[in-house]
């Protein structure tokens, strides 16, 4: 499989959470939205999606409303609670942190 | 509702949602590549390859949602009924061979249980105490030899003097015949004493029980107390029966109450049907009226409660000073010649044996020690099966290794995947346990008839109780326990990498095949101790039936009848017998009759203290002889064999004045010398008597009789009496005759155990024959068990080794190599479990010891007879699939893979 497809653990999370902020979104809109923002780089599957969106629910960061979408059918729209904002938040600058580690690392390496 | 429950039942309607939502998904992307150009077929295709196992999709999904305990447990379960359902087969062998045998526990617990394990249903059984007394007793003794009787006079000593016990009662229990409603038939009597019910704390279900009062009743308002059991029997629990008269042994009684449900009686494994006030004795006893008065006509049995906090030693020696005193006031009074015994009778000491789970006069334990054998090789069975569970597990776990390392792989964890493991054996267990408890209920009933068959199962009841049900669910859960351990702890040493690398996870596998293979050699054993024992019993069986019983057991009938209990007097009583016996003579192809109060293999037989000239007893009260009345044609009816003197004429009736003595009489008190010509003394019956006779020692007791010294007198008597019918024609073809006769003759008298004297024997042996047929049928179920397992462990051997055994026969070696080979590691197993079991065996039959006749526990054709049966069938087990082996094509072994 190609790597693109591949999330780290964490960090598919940290993506639904960013986009559920943006409004509420439905499942499949977030598939999308990922892969546009991305330009194709990133995939998620529905295996990892649904789960992923389940254990956020559980966890109190994302709560969910059934709504009619544009088309006129009924669709599970999720937005980001203030307990999700804060995990956001959080894994927000811990990944700046880390992805900035990375990024020094690469560069040094490269030098 | 419990917050933590909540989501079990909020199920449904996620599970809906989750449809939803995907379905939604899916529509989406169905439409986005319609809308790229896809056709509708085409779109479709494509979406479901990019969307997914849906189902794969939903259980993942179904993992994150964290869930309460209840949900998280529900889901795991859920899985692995779902891994369950996907091997029908293997589950179905699993639930059906534990339900056998938690069912086949559960039935013989249940048995067990209500045999010995539980009290008699009444408030605080352990204050229950019987009365024993050993030693000599002058005069007559009406119950077997287990010294449990006592006299009227002794009874109201110790219901008044003795201020351990907050009550004494006393019963006889004894047969009578019972008419209501046109209709006669013979019923269990239990005399008792007017406190009887209240000492014991047994209540009424319906009307009153009996009081003091009743017992101070004339004989003409007499009163009866039907069991409970009983009144659902014969009136339908018809309240309406309460206050009506029934005719008993002749005597209208009124039935005044019926006693609690449950309460079978005092005696361990027998019901009484009717309860009596003693004031009742002479209608059931007409051969020895009255004694009420008579303190050395022992009787009755005592049952007391005792004091509240009072120990059962406490109870005993302060008892034992009041026992104490009435000895030595009997002791003045000594009948006449017992004089001698007088030391030994004032040692005589009162013990209180526990009575709350019963008494047994009779000293037979009933069917105690059968039940006791029966769950033990139940559970051997049980044993064996779980013992196949888990090498079944142990097999189905290393064809999922690959499974299991996948599921690792895709970050399952490891104590995912032991919990699926063990939620899988949990529900396996639980369907054998519910299955098994389905089964019992359902054949329970014919089940036990046919395991009890000779016992009175009618007293066991099948309906599983919450006991039975706890205990069904320990053996269930104990029986989970045992069969996750092997899988689990294969599952946990599981090196994820080598079984992905490598087809046969070598060094796990090799483990499991010693695993395996130990289970085996441990089944072999099991069966080895069941097959020993069905041998065991089979050679019992076969040396009881060859036993000389000392009289002609062929071409013998025999009947009881008892004209007493419809109210006969005694001359009648005598008329009538008379009458039947000429009758039943007249009987084409009847060579000849005669009747005696002692019936083959019924007990009941009197004993009597006797004096022989020349005879010094070495223990003062130790002369004693059983005494036999029968009717002059006797030795000649019941086949005796006469070894000196003569047979009773018609003429030694009139006035007893003769009697024929047997071998172990003539051995004890004449020496051995011949006795014809000298006399005797029968102390008891105050007669003298002229020896005329010495016949063989004849097996009163059945074939397990060590024989006794007894007398044979010719006289009158009344009561109970056994018919012999003698006749030359096949005896089977006599019974309708002998019956038409005997009911013209004896009108409304029921005519009991009309059968011929070797059936008669026969069925003293059901409890040896039940033995040696369970103990094989468990056996082979059990051998057949271990033969499938080592079936599986060589199959699996032998796959494991296709490659090897390939290269071998590739190099040159032969199919008989190969199969030479296999058969070398069928062979080590068989060996080492007849190894371990032989000797083991012979340890576990010491149990059965006790019931064995004229047959060691290392008899060589038992042991070699089970070792060859076992080794037979397990070898031939083994060789299929060595057979198999020798047919692997070497081309085809090493290309595979």
């Amino acid at each position: 499989m190609p790597s693109k497809s591949d999330l780290l653990q964490g960090t598919l999370d940290l993506l639904i959470l960013k986009i559920a902020g943006l409004g509420p979104i439905h499942g499949y809109a977030i598939a999308q939205r990922i892969r546009q923002v991305s330009r194709d780089a990133l995939h998620v599957q529905q295996g990892s999606l649904y789960p992923a969106l389940y254990r956020l629910e559980e966890r109190g960061y994302l709560q969910s409303q059934w709504r009619e979408t544009e088309q006129g059918r009924m669709a599970k729209f999720y937005t980001v609670t203030k307990k999700g904002a804060r995990q956001l938040a959080a894994e927000c600058a811990e990944w700046e942190r880390v992805s900035g580690g990375i990024a020094l690392i690469l560069q040094e390496a490269g030098q | 509702m419990m917050k933590w429950l909540r989501p079990l039942f909020r199920r449904s309607a996620v599970e809906r949602e989750m449809d939803t939502e995907l379905r939604f998904h899916f529509d989406q992307l169905l439409a986005s590549l319609m809308a790229q150009g896809a056709t509708r077929p085409q779109a479709s295709r494509r979406a479901r390859i990019e969307f997914g196992g849906i189902e794969q999709v939903k259980d993942d999904a179904r993992e994150a949602r964290a869930a309460g305990p209840a949900e998280r447990i529900a889901r795991g379960l859920r899985m692995a009924a779902k891994s369950l359902a996907r091997s029908p087969g293997f589950t179905a062998v699993a639930v059906a061979t534990l339900a056998l045998g938690i069912g086949a526990n559960t039935l013989i617990f249940s048995a067990l249980d209500q045999a010995i394990l539980r009290n008699l249903p009444v408030p605080d059984p352990a204050r229950l105490v019987a009365f024993r007394s050993l030693g000599p007793n002058p005069g007559m003794d009406r119950n077997s030899g287990r010294k449990m009787s006592f006299s009227y006079p002794k009874y109201l000593d110790f219901r008044d003097h003795a201020d351990v016990f907050e009550g004494v009662a006393a019963r006889y229990p004894t047969d009578g015949s019972l008419m209501y409603s046109g209709a006669t038939e013979m019923i269990d009597v239990e005399l008792v004493t007017g406190n009887y019910f209240d000492v014991l704390g047994v209540k009424a279900a319906a009307g009153r029980l009996l009081t003091p009062d009743d017992e101070r009743q004339p004989m003409h308002d007499t009163v009866a107390v039907l069991s409970y059991s009983y009144w659902q029997k014969r009136f339908g629990g018809d309240r309406g029966v309460i206050g009506r008269k029934v005719t008993i042994n002749g005597m209208a009684v009124t039935v005044i109450g019926i006693s609690a449900k449950g309460f079978q009686g005092l005696e361990r494994g027998q019901s009484d049907d009717v309860r009596i006030p003693m004031t009742m004795k002479n209608l059931f006893t007409p051969t020895w009226p009255g004694g009420f008065n008579r303190r050395f006509w022992a009787w009755l049995n005592i049952v007391a409660r005792m004091r509240p906090g009072l120990s059962r030693e406490r109870a005993e020696a302060g008892v034992n000073v009041l026992y104490h005193q009435i000895l030595e006031n009997e002791a003045k009074n000594l009948p006449k010649g017992a004089g001698d015994l007088r030391d030994e009778f004032l040692k005589r000491r009162l013990d209180l044996l526990p009575a709350g789970g019963g008494i047994s006069t009779n000293g037979q334990e009933g069917t105690k020690p059968f039940l006791i054998e029966l769950s033990a090789m139940a559970g051997i069975v049980l044993l064996i099966a779980c013992v196949n569970l888990a090498s079944l597990l142990m097999a189905r776990t290393a064809a999922r290794q690959r499974e299991m390392a996948i599921r690792m792989a895709l970050g399952a964890g490891r104590l995912g995947v032991v919990r699926l493991l063990l939620a899988e054996n949990l529900l396996v267990a639980a369907g054998g346990g519910v299955l098994a408890l389905l089964l019992a209920a359902a054949v329970g009933k014919p089940a036990m008839a046919l395991l009890l068959s000779g016992n009175d199962t009618a007293l066991y009841s099948t309906t599983p109780d919450l006991r039975i049900l706890l205990f069904a669910l320990c053996a269930t859960l104990l029986t989970a326990a045992g069969i996750s351990l092997a899988p689990v702890f294969e599952a946990r040493s599981t090196q994820l990498a080598d079984i992905l690398k490598s087809e046969t996870g070598a060094s796990a596998g090799r483990a499991q095949v010693r695993v395996r293979r130990a289970l085996v050699v441990a089944q072999v054993a099991f069966c080895v101790w069941l097959l020993m024992t069905a041998g065991l019993f089979a050679r019992t069986l076969a040396n009881l039936r060859a036993v000389d019983l000392g009289f002609e057991k062929q071409n013998l009938v025999t009947f009881g009848i008892d004209p007493t209990i419809i109210g006969l007097k005694a001359a009648e009583s005598v008329a009538v017998c008379g009458r039947v016996e000429s009758a039943v003579a007249a009987i084409p192809g009847v060579d000849s009759v005669s009747f005696s109060n002692f019936g083959v293999s019924t007990g009941g037989m009197n004993i009597q203290s006797i004096k022989v000239s020349g005879y010094v007893p070495p223990h003062p009260g130790d002369a004693s002889a059983a005494e036999l009345s029968v009717t002059p044609a006797h030795v000649r009816a019941a086949g005796l064999r006469l070894l000196a003197g003569r047979e009773f004429a018609e003429s030694d009736r009139a006035h007893v004045r003769t009697a024929i003595v047997n071998e172990s009489f003539v051995k004890q008190f004449f020496h051995g010398e011949n006795p014809v010509g000298r006399t005797m003394l029968d102390d008891g019956g105050g007669l003298e008597l002229e020896v005329i006779g010495v016949v063989r020692d004849q097996k009163f007791w059945g074939q397990r009789d060590e024989g006794q010294p007894a007398f044979y007198i010719a006289n009158q008597f009344p009561a109970a009496v056994w018919f012999y019918v003698r006749t030359s024609l096949p005896p089977e073809s006599l019974l309708g005759a002998i019956r038409k006769v005997v009911e013209g003759e004896a009108t409304g008298i029921p005519v009991t155990r009309l059968r011929t004297v070797e059936e008669a024997l026969d069925l003293q042996l059901s409890a040896e024959k039940q033995m040696m047929r369970l103990a094989g049928l468990f056996g082979l179920l059990a051998t057949l068990l271990a033969a499938i397992g080592l079936y599986g462990v060589i199959a699996y051997t032998v796959a494991r080794r296709t490659r090897e055994i390939g290269v071998r026969m590739a190099l040159g070696a032969g199919r008989a190599d190969v199969l030479r080979m296999i058969l070398r590691d069928v062979a080590i197993v068989i060996a080492a479990g007849l190894a371990i079991g032989l000797p083991t065996g012979l340890g576990m039959v010491r149990f059965v010891r006790a019931q064995l006749f004229n047959v060691k526990a290392a008899d060589p054709w038992v042991l070699s007879g089970a070792a060859v049966a076992i080794g037979v069938i397990t070898l031939f087990a083994g060789l299929l699939p060595a057979r198999k082996a020798t047919r692997i094509d070497p081309a085809t072994a090493l290309r595979w893979d």
